[in-house]
């Protein structure tokens, strides 16, 4: 167990900001049907990168070929500095979650991840040892020794991620881990993946549906559409360019002239306009690199212009800049 | 691939699966349950050859001759079904993935899942010596013969079993896997049990295993005594 971790913290790309995973433009093709195009990224060590896309996007097909499954069509990737051609060694360093992960339903828990650390080569007591630390860390039910069969969804899930931890993993993929799992087993498996990240410095691709789980513990994305790259960077950078954030603003109607001059000359605002005919009701829409740089208090000076002009303000809301607009938005404009 | 060094021994891939399996075949309650039925087939078997002579239309030595046909039919067809639902199983089971995901290579889960189910034909040889032997009391039957059909049973178990893991390696359905798995094993021992003649007849007997390796058994039985 030790000499694992001395073996994978010695690597040089837990030494240097080498990126731990690299993957130069892979695609993979099923006779006419391109299900993942050109997809190119790097990841570094303790990042937790979301992998997101509508339904067919080429998501699970992406993480099936980097976890080495299936063969690129085209392009190449490698791990810790290992050529996607040395599958086993890969492997070695890869921990995974499938998206549709079934478990022998008559094994015990604690005897499923016994034996993955027995395939994973360690010997039959550091097996026990690596089993009983795992499920004490990850499982927290205590009934590592009950059958898999008896586990709630929940618990399952915990226990795949104990065997994707088994090898202490470089890098992990999470296939929609959170999939069916109730608010509190989706914030405990969110808790447990950063804890992953965090503490053990492993890099994670989280792919998922669940967009709120993404802006939680994500700190970068990459949206895919039809096998394709559609948006890749800082989740506030495809939010800002992707859906800017707007504010809507309603005035004392007897004010609303002096209002609407007061919040298009207001700093970062590039277009004010009523809403749905209704003359009391501004949206003001901000500059996104302007925004970047003051952040979403740059706002504030909408506000600040208007009551400068002595206008009441009777209601006061943010609209959009949320990853789910940015998200609709890309993969609408993508299939247009 | 590079090992992991540690305090003890390490296992090669296909061993720890081979353990893995064996310990699901023969320690849970499908072995369990399948080496009692058989023994209680032979032990009714036994008990109307032996005990109930004036209802018994077979003579002794045809009575070795179907216990030996039944545990050699039963070890290759269980081999060959259990070989059948090793990787279609898992695939339809959604655990194969997470078995390729480790460093294990394909080849190594394969032969791991083989070895596992090649031991049903000695277990099966195993419960029906001693049931041979006590019938065999009294008649000319050799112990070469016994033998004869272990070499019979070995070398098609592993033939069917192989099959058996071929169409599971390409089968996504454990149900087509096993379908044609029972199919083949059906097809090959109609000939043991049709009347063929002739030099076609002598042809398909020929190159048959199931037909051949029974006939190569039935003139071992017809050697003479060299047992007790």
């Amino acid at each position: 167990m030790r000499a694992l971790e001395q073996r994978n913290d010695a690597t040089p790309a837990a030494e240097t900001d080498q990126a731990v995973l690299s993957v130069h433009g892979i695609s993979k093709t099923f006779g006419s049907v391109a299900a993942v195009r050109e997809l190119s990224f790097e990841a570094y060590s303790g990042e937790i990168i979301g992998l997101l896309g509508p339904n067919g996007a080429g998501k699970t097909t992406a993480m099936r070929v980097l976890s080495t499954l299936l063969r690129p069509t085209q392009g190449s990737f490698s791990l810790d500095g290992i050529p996607h051609t040395r599958s086993v060694e890969i492997r070695q360093r890869l921990g995974v979650l499938p998206e549709s992960s079934g478990f022998p339903k008559h094994w015990r828990g604690v005897e499923y991840i016994r034996y993955y650390a027995r395939l994973y080569r360690y010997s039959s007591s550091e097996a026990n040892k690596v089993a009983a630390r795992l499920l004490s860390e990850v499982e927290r039910f205590g009934r590592a020794k009950d059958r898999i069969g008896t586990y709630s969804r929940g618990m399952r899930q915990r226990l795949g991620v104990a065997r994707a931890l088994v090898n202490i993993p470089r890098v992990i993929f999470l296939d929609e881990p959170t999939l069916g799992l109730d608010p509190a087993g989706q914030r405990q498996m969110l808790a447990l993946i950063k804890d992953v990240a965090g503490r053990r410095g492993s890099t994670v691709l989280l792919g998922t549906h669940f967009l709120d789980e993404v802006e939680e513990s994500c700190s970068r994305i990459i949206i895919l559409n039809h096998g394709r790259v559609i948006a890749e960077g800082l989740i506030a950078d495809i939010k800002r360019k992707a859906a800017p954030t707007s504010l809507r603003v309603r005035v004392a109607p007897d004010r609303r002239e002096t209002a609407l001059t007061a919040i298009e000359q207001a700093p970062g605002v590039t277009a004010a306009h009523s809403v749905d005919g209704k003359a009391d009701v501004f949206t003001a829409t901000f500059d996104a690199a302007w925004l970047g740089e003051h952040g979403d208090a740059g706002m504030n000076s909408a506000i600040r212009a208007l009551t400068d002009a002595n206008v009441p303000v009777l209601s006061f809301e943010l609209e959009g800049g949320r990853l789910s607009d940015a998200f609709l938005a890309l993969t609408k404009e993508d299939s247009e | 691939m590079s090992a992991v060094p540690g305090s003890g021994r390490l296992a090669s891939g296909w061993s720890v699966v081979l353990g893995q399996e064996l310990k699901d075949l023969w320690l849970a309650a499908r072995g369990q349950a399948l080496v009692l039925t058989f023994a209680l087939l032979l032990s009714a078997l036994t008990y109307l050859a032996a005990m109930n002579r004036e209802l018994n239309l077979l003579d002794q030595r045809d009575t070795v001759n179907l216990v030996l046909q039944l545990t050699l039919g039963l070890g290759v067809v269980l081999a060959l079904l259990f070989s059948a639902d090793s990787l279609s199983g898992e695939r339809e089971r959604e655990t194969l993935e997470t078995l390729l995901l480790t460093p294990l290579t394909p080849r190594e889960v394969a032969i791991g899942k083989l070895l596992a189910s090649l031991t049903v034909w000695p277990v099966i040889m195993i419960v029906a010596v001693p049931y041979v032997f006590a019938l065999r009391v009294g008649s000319a039957l050799s112990i070469e013969s016994i033998a004869a059909a272990s070499a019979v049973g070995s070398i098609l178990t592993v033939a069917f079993a192989s099959f058996g893991m071929a169409l599971s390696t390409v089968s996504d359905s454990n149900r087509l896997s096993l379908g044609v798995s029972l199919f083949a094993f059906v097809v090959l021992m109609a000939p043991t049990q049709l009347p063929l003649s002739g030099w076609l007849g002598d042809l398909m007997v020929s190159v048959n295993p199931v037909s051949a390796g029974s006939l190569s058994r039935q003139d071992r039985r017809q050697r003479p005594f060299v047992g007790r």
